[in-house]
């Protein structure tokens, strides 16, 4: 998943948007682990 | 000649000489004293109740003793006029008066002539009237809620106003206290308005509007709770169903209208969401509690604060006027917060300290090593070390968030980015509040990257210039808590010399939002581990072996009171590591371990065993959102075998009618061998009917469907089910309508399951638990799944009686693991328990939430789940205990043998 979101980020997606698709989307469709994956992704960048 | 002045209240002791005494006793304890005229009509009053009825006088003696201190004599003639007015119409009058006016005189006008009116209104349905609802108002006037107070009247002056039959009077009279009584402070006297304003239009809108309140419409402020309450007078006023619907918060509307005017968040609401960013950001639980939690210490604490253990936030959060944004706030100060256990700022280990920074022993004011003072952690000593303990616990928290804000800078970049705005806001009330402080400009520089004014005092510029010297920020992320306090000790010897120099006294700083390190919370948390670790650190000492007291701490608390040889090697190392002293090799067996262990106190030698296996599950624990790993020990117990099962068969003999009526409903349940099934579109033989559809469609030109065939399907029943049955000491006691206990009953419906399944032929197992505490949890066979039903299990049934406590969740796990082992098709687990789970540290929502996990943990394992509550009524706990659809209640626990084996049949049939 972190080469994908690589993959995605050297192809110009910025990196909240590369992360959330190719790291946290697959991960879980639970809406609230989502939101915590969120809030994890807002600490970083 | 000399003529002594008779004191004002020897007339009362010559009237009622035990009186007097306490009277006397009362006055004497006054600053300043009462004056003589006041003793004067004390005394003169007290004479005239005790004559009308000895109550009265007393009552009217405390009420004028409770005016006294602050009221002038204007006010004690206003109260004993009021009460002299009331006994003139009737005695019992007087008294209430008497005993409620006197908090209402010490308000004043206008509130005491508003109550005067009120109780003439009251009056109007009775002196029955009276007594309740003033009780609350006398508690609201002694609280100092006066404005709550004026608002209760209005209330009472609304509601007793109305046209009422004496059932609706009497229903008042206990409904509307009992009401107020349980509203929060805060925002009591807006929520008694609206109340007022519901009582006006309908009396049937008070309970929905109560129930409303307790749903969530309590956390509405003044504004938005009018407008909520107005929305549902418009739809009462249209269809009085919908508006009792929408205040009540019975409909989706009615919610969503509640949500969208809701500003403030309870924590509860956000609990989970924070735990789990939490969990995921430190890879571990940390528990999140309410400020009120601590008690009296929550007054001094503005906004956030941890103890190593917890972080403690506000009960509620209204700062902003958007729920999202005071969300965000919650998360603002749980993530700052984070960044002490991440940074490992609870572990400050004074040894360590020395070790790492040569020169801490000398800079301290205490001498190395330290004598350790019990129930005090390291942190909480280095600050008391000081003669100006305030000053050095502020220079510590100061360095030891700029390190924190350092380490969050270069980690969280988005974290610092996002929460700038707030910091800035901060940043200008800090400086509002700090005006002139020492340490505002150091402060504004180290935490919040603001350029404040120095001094205009030069040498005082020169000490700020020095303080924020002594951080250098490219020493923080890898250096630890201890050198923040040797920075702190630094900056002591400088700031403690300036504040003698200028003869100040220091004044705390307030720090931005108010978070600063408490480490009387943290001694006090660790306080448990911290001792033990201390008595290890000492034994080991003895042996030549030095470890931190923080290291083996968190060891013993990672391992729940647990060390090992390999433990204690570890730790010997990290501290020869810190030190930077070559590693020494350990020599400690384990035998010389355990007896180290023993002689601190830590482990019990080992005492015999019960027979029987010890198995451990986790338990999940509501406040951290996580699993306990290993919390609870399950051991499974024999029921002695006792001669024969004459009880049984007296049962079976007692229920003869019903037992044989079962065996012929349970005998339907078996399947006759062969299923047909019709219209199939493959099987071993043609279905005619079917075949006859075909040729009619195909005449009448219709598409004929294809499926002609019969496929015949042998069945089988493949069920398996275990019965669980709550053994606690309450059921003892006796079932509704009958002698027998709970457990007589229960075991009636034992008897009768075990005959009734002997007919349909499933496995079935049976089994009760008990326990203390979460290292002592039964579980006791009663009929093991490969196990016929023999006169053992006849016995078992017969003699099984009440134990202890129930921790429900042990057992379920338990349970659901031992039928894991069996495959079948269906697999069923039945519970049979009279009320909630409750066990040592197992209560209320900590136990119902432990259980609904193990509940649902065993739905997950494909376990049909359900459970029998008897001999209480009705609870929405029950609820949330095993979800809506997965229990039933019997209130007459005499229907459970009948209920159980319907049940059993409706969940089975196929």
């Amino acid at each position: 998943l972190l080469i994908y979101a690589a993959q995605l980020m050297r192809q110009g997606i910025d990196l909240k948007s590369a992360c959330r698709t190719a790291i946290c989307l697959p991960l879980t469709d639970d809406e609230r682990l989502q939101e915590t994956l969120e809030d994890l992704m807002d600490d970083l960048f | 000649l000399t003529t002594v002045s008779p004191h004002p209240l020897d007339a009362l002791r010559l009237a009622d000489p035990d009186t007097y005494v306490w009277v006397k006793g009362k006055v004497e304890l006054m600053v300043p004293p009462p004056g003589a005229s006041a003793l004067r009509l004390l005394a003169d009053q007290t004479i005239w109740g005790l004559s009308v009825e000895t109550a009265m006088g007393t009552a009217l003696a405390r009420g004028i003793l409770d005016l006294l201190p602050c009221s002038a004599m204007p006010r004690l003639h206003r109260y004993v006029q009021m009460v002299r007015r009331a006994s003139d119409t009737g005695i019992t009058l007087g008294r209430i008066v008497a005993e409620f006016s006197a908090a209402v005189v010490s308000a004043g006008e206008p509130l005491t002539r508003q109550f005067e009116t009120t109780m003439a209104v009251m009056l109007g349905k009775g002196t029955y009237a009276l007594r309740a609802p003033f009780e609350v108002l006398r508690e609201l006037l002694q609280a100092g809620d006066l404005v709550s107070a004026a608002a209760y009247l209005d209330l009472l002056a609304a509601a007793f106003r109305k046209d009422l039959t004496y059932n609706q009077s009497l229903q008042l009279v206990y409904l509307l206290p009992k009401s107020v009584r349980r509203l929060a402070a805060r925002r009591r006297h807006f929520q008694i308005e609206q109340l007022t304003a519901v009582v006006t239009v309908n009396l049937r809108l008070v309970d929905a509007y109560l129930e409303g309140l307790a749903k969530g419409a309590a956390l509405l402020d003044k504004g938005a709770l009018r407008r909520f309450v107005s929305q549902a007078m418009e739809r009462f006023e249209r269809k009085a169903e919908l508006g009792i619907k929408f205040l009540s918060l019975s409909s989706k509307v009615g919610q969503d209208a509640c949500l969208a005017l809701q500003r403030a968040v309870p924590l509860v609401h956000v609990n989970g969401q924070l735990s789990r960013y939490l969990q995921a950001r430190l890879g571990y639980s940390v528990r999140l509690e309410p400020l009120s939690g601590l008690g009296g210490l929550a007054a001094e604490i503005a906004w956030v604060c941890s103890d190593g253990q917890s972080i403690y936030l506000p009960d509620e959060v209204e700062r902003f006027d958007r729920r999202r944004r005071n969300i965000g706030f919650y998360k603002f100060l749980v993530r700052l917060e984070a960044a002490l256990f991440e940074c490992r700022t609870f572990d400050f280990d004074l040894e360590r300290a020395a070790d790492v920074h040569p020169g801490f022993s000398e800079k301290m004011p205490l001498a190395m090593p330290l004598r350790r003072i019990d129930g005090m952690c390291d942190g909480e000593q280095f600050v008391r070390a000081f003669p100006l303990p305030l000053l050095a616990g502020d220079l510590f928290t100061l360095y030891e968030h700029a390190r924190l804000g350092a380490f969050l800078r270069k980690q969280y970049p988005g974290l610092m980015r996002q929460t700038q705005p707030l910091l800035d806001a901060e940043a200008r009330v800090c400086i509002q509040a700090n005006a002139s402080h020492l340490l505002a400009p150091v402060a504004l520089h180290l935490l919040l990257s603001r350029q404040a004014p120095f001094s205009t005092d030069p040498s005082t510029a020169d000490l700020q210039r020095e303080l924020i010297a002594l951080f250098d920020p490219s020493m923080a992320s890898p250096l630890g808590v201890e050198t923040s306090a040797f920075r702190a000790c630094l900056a002591y010897a400088r700031s403690s010399r300036w504040y003698a120099g200028s003869q100040g006294r220091y004044r705390p700083f307030r720090f931005p939002h108010d978070r600063r390190l408490r480490w009387e919370l943290v001694s006090r948390a660790m306080s448990v581990h911290d001792r033990s670790a201390a008595l290890i650190q000492q034994r080991l000492e003895e042996q030549g072996l030095t470890v931190y007291r923080s290291e083996l701490r968190n060891r013993l608390a990672d391992q729940q009171g647990r060390l090992s040889a390999e433990d204690v090697t570890a730790l010997v190392l990290s501290r020869c590591a810190a030190a930077r002293q070559p590693g020494t090799p350990v020599h400690l067996s384990s035998r010389q371990l355990d007896k180290l262990l023993q002689l601190s106190g830590l482990e019990r030698p080992p005492t015999a065993e019960a027979p029987g296996d010890a198995y451990r599950y986790p338990e999940w624990d509501n406040t951290v959102q996580d699993y306990l790993f290993d919390h609870t020990r399950v051991r499974e117990a024999e029921i002695p075998v006792q001669n024969g099962a004459e009880r049984y068969q007296r049962i079976l003999q007692r229920h003869g009618g019903l037992v044989s009526r079962m065996r012929h409903a349970f005998a339907l349940l078996k399947p006759e061998g062969i299923t047909m099934l019709r219209q199939w579109p493959e099987g071993d033989a043609v279905d005619y009917r079917a075949l006859l559809d075909y040729v009619m469609d195909r005449r009448a030109g219709r598409m004929p469907s294809e499926r002609l065939f019969i496929k015949r399907l042998k069945q089988e029943r493949d069920v398996a089910v275990v019965v669980l049955v709550d053994l606690s000491r309450s059921t003892a006691n006796p079932a509704a309508g009958g002698n027998a206990s709970v457990l007589d009953v229960t075991k009636e419906a034992l008897v009768l399951f075990c005959e009734a399944l002997q007919v349909v032929g499933d496995s079935y197992a049976i089994a009760g638990f008990s326990g203390t505490g979460r290292h002592s949890v039964d579980y006791y066979h009663i009929k093991r799944v490969e196990e016929p039903l023999s006169d053992a299990v006849r016995s078992r049934i017969s003699y099984l009686s009440p134990q202890r406590s129930t921790r429900m969740g042990a057992a379920v796990r338990h349970a659901t693991a031992l039928l894991g082992e069996v495959q079948r098709r269906v697999r069923l687990l039945i519970v049979i328990s009279d009320g909630f789970p409750n066990d040592l540290g197992y209560k209320a929502d900590y136990a119902i939430a432990d259980t609904r996990r193990a509940v649902s943990e065993a739905r997950a394992s494909n376990f049909h789940v359900k459970a029998i509550t008897v001999n209480i009524g009705s609870d929405p706990g029950l609820d949330a205990l095993y979800g809506r659809v997965h229990h039933h209640v019997i209130e007459n626990v005499r229907d459970l043998p009948d209920k159980l084996l319907r049940l059993y049949g409706t969940l089975t049939r196929f």
